[in-house]
């Protein structure tokens, strides 16, 4: 509960922060509405079009009619698409969520197994291969991956679709692009993880048990480690959720990171503003389940975190 | 008694091949850095002559990497993006470092409601994710690639702010502190002479782990247009130029995202060996380290373990 009222002054703040953003371009707006409208752009025009979008008031104000419309379901109009941008992104938004879910699962299944095998094996060769391509990995932009990608797979080997969505073949590039830069970040994670808690006395009291090695590490240690586990990945969809609008304007994956970047050509600030506040939310969100999760997870936080 | 000597040449042994590692790594990155400063006077063609004879022409003697739809040879644009790459990233690093710190510091040692106003600040831009802000910010302000300097750099500073503080908090009740403070020490002192030398080190780590990232993040905005704008030759916008030829001319792809690449495991290498240096916490330990841990205990002999003098 106390978590929960912690997330309204952050709230605030992002929408403030957002505000006043796209304030700092309010002076564009106003041009480029005004050029659309085909009026001429004279100094009193300009004055009375900015007294009519209100823009002549004090900042807090504005702010604050600008927080009731939004909270009203008014997310802003799009003056170049001439719609409300809301419908918009709401429209973008399942796809994004989709690439998003797919990347996770893949990285998941790539950088656990990896990262365990990786702590089991440390400082043996599998440990350094498999260190070497997180490395790697690590040292690739998402971009270049992406195109490296489309030139392998759609271009010379013909497999897959260069672009779009054209059913399930055409998330495998994005998804993979997304994978492994998350996968190489993971994947060194989860081994300095797994590494810490097979520091840890019970693994010596197994062992003194006569428990074998796999054992312990399925059964007791991934358990332990999966907390940490868990919260890294919460994290990391934070950058996941910035990488898709690159991924996505390369593979034109109809989301909402192609919309934004489309948006910024067309000075579409009101694009921009609706895609920094609802990912933010989005990603506050995803922090707080997380939180959650981790306190039905771990009864030594449950039992002393309350309150 | 031959155990213990053992255990400390292995120790030197590592150390040594630690030292050895980051005098090649430093080695490598002076040399892109020196790539970066004296790269006008070194490239074998003018990177903004253009030739429409030679576009897209592939790799050969007179162009070593081929050269781009304007026939402009990529080696030579390679070269001259290195400056722009790197003095962008160096000055952003050196920006959030700076401004986080003093943030950092400021809310730790002043304390108080100063302290939560600065935090719960950072933790705002805490809540956005990274490149989304990032993307947005340059996106409206539109300038080049020092806008997207400072649209990197107005998310990324809260993270120094944050380590900061909690190294002051961490080291503020020190009895030194007190004794400084007792002979008579202005703020100033305080901060600088003996604040700062003793937070410094996490923050160095941050930072040396940091620049292959910003290297990254800077290049995925000019990827999308919203950082260094072509004609001027940067990698991230290099490579954006050169994606409709994809299949046409992957060289022109090829180059700068090599160079990208090479440069980014460069800095992350000399990152992570500058971490391993100055962090002592790390222990590293197996599942054979807690078999030789239970023999020892089995033996007596954890006390030897533990106070190896």
């Amino acid at each position: 509960m106390k978590r929960l009222l912690q997330l309204i002054p952050i709230l605030l703040g992002i929408t403030l922060l957002s505000y006043a953003l796209m304030q700092t371009a309010s002076a564009d707006t106003v041009d480029m509405i005004m050029q659309k409208r085909g009026m001429i752009l004279t100094p009193e025009n300009q004055a009375l079009m900015r007294h009519e979008m209100g823009l002549d008031q004090p900042f807090i104000i504005q702010y604050f009619q600008w927080l009731g419309k939004i909270l009203t379901g008014d997310m802003g109009y799009s003056y170049f698409k001439n719609t409300d941008v809301f419908p918009l992104f709401m429209k973008a938004l399942p796809s994004t969520l989709l690439l998003t879910l797919s990347s996770i699962v893949t990285t998941i299944c790539i950088s656990i197994p990896l990262g365990i095998i990786s702590a089991v094996k440390q400082n043996k060769i599998t440990d350094y291969i498999i260190r070497f391509f997180s490395f790697i990995g690590n040292a690739l932009p998402g971009f270049f991956v992406a195109l490296m990608l489309l030139l392998i797979f759609a271009l010379w080997l013909g497999w897959l679709p260069v672009m779009g969505n054209n059913g399930f073949v055409s998330i495998i590039l994005p998804t993979l692009t997304l994978a492994i830069a998350m996968s190489s970040k993971y994947t060194r994670q989860v081994r300095a993880t797994v590494l810490e808690e097979l520091n840890k006395d019970y693994v010596t009291g197994c062992l003194a048990r006569g428990l074998k090695g796999r054992t312990i590490i399925l059964a007791n240690v991934l358990k332990n480690s999966m907390l940490t586990i868990v919260t890294l990945l919460a994290l990391s969809v934070g950058s996941l959720l910035g990488g898709t609008a690159i991924t996505e304007s390369i593979f034109m994956w109809p989301g909402v990171g192609k919309l934004v970047v489309d948006a910024i050509g067309n000075r579409d600030y009101a694009i921009i503003q609706v895609y920094v506040i609802w990912m933010a939310i989005i990603y506050v969100g995803i922090n707080l389940i997380t939180d959650i999760i981790y306190h039905f997870l771990d009864p030594r936080i449950r039992l002393r975190g309350e309150g | 008694m031959r155990d213990d000597s053992l255990a400390v040449k292995n120790k030197k042994l590592k150390k040594d091949r630690t030292m050895l590692k980051l005098g090649v790594l430093l080695l490598l990155a002076l040399g892109v850095v020196f790539v970066a400063i004296f790269g006008q006077w070194i490239t074998p063609a003018d990177p903004y002559a253009q030739d429409l004879k030679q576009s897209y022409a592939g790799p050969s003697a007179e162009h070593l990497f081929g050269c781009d739809q304007f026939g402009r040879d990529l080696l030579s644009r390679v070269i001259t993006g290195t400056q722009t790459t790197i003095f962008s990233a160096f000055v952003l690093v050196a920006g959030i470092c700076i401004l986080g710190t003093l943030v950092g510091v400021i809310a730790g040692y002043v304390g108080g409601w100063l302290d939560s106003v600065l935090m719960r600040i950072s933790d705002i831009f805490l809540a956005f994710p990274e490149m989304v802000f990032a993307i947005a910010v340059a996106g409206v302000i539109q300038g080049g690639v020092w806008a997207a300097v400072i649209a990197v750099g107005l998310i990324a500073w809260p993270r120094y702010a944050r380590i900061a503080r909690s190294q002051v908090l961490a080291m503020k009740h020190n009895t030194y502190m007190s004794a400084a403070k007792l002979s008579g020490c202005r703020w100033y002192q305080m901060v600088f002479v003996h604040v700062l030398p003793n937070i410094l080190g996490p923050i160095v780590v941050t930072a040396a782990l940091d620049i292959g990232a910003m290297i990254m993040n800077l290049a995925g905005l000019s990827f999308l247009g919203l950082g260094a704008k072509p004609p001027i030759a940067e990698w991230g916008s290099m490579m954006s130029e050169s994606r409709s030829s994809l299949q046409q001319a992957p060289w022109a792809i090829l180059a700068p995202g090599l160079a990208i690449f090479i440069t980014v495991l460069i800095f992350n290498l000399l990152g992570d060996t500058v971490r391993d240096m100055l962090d002592p916490k790390q222990k590293r330990r197996t599942i054979k380290d807690g078999f030789d841990k239970m023999k020892k205990l089995v033996r007596g002999e954890k006390r030897a373990e533990e106070n190896p003098a």
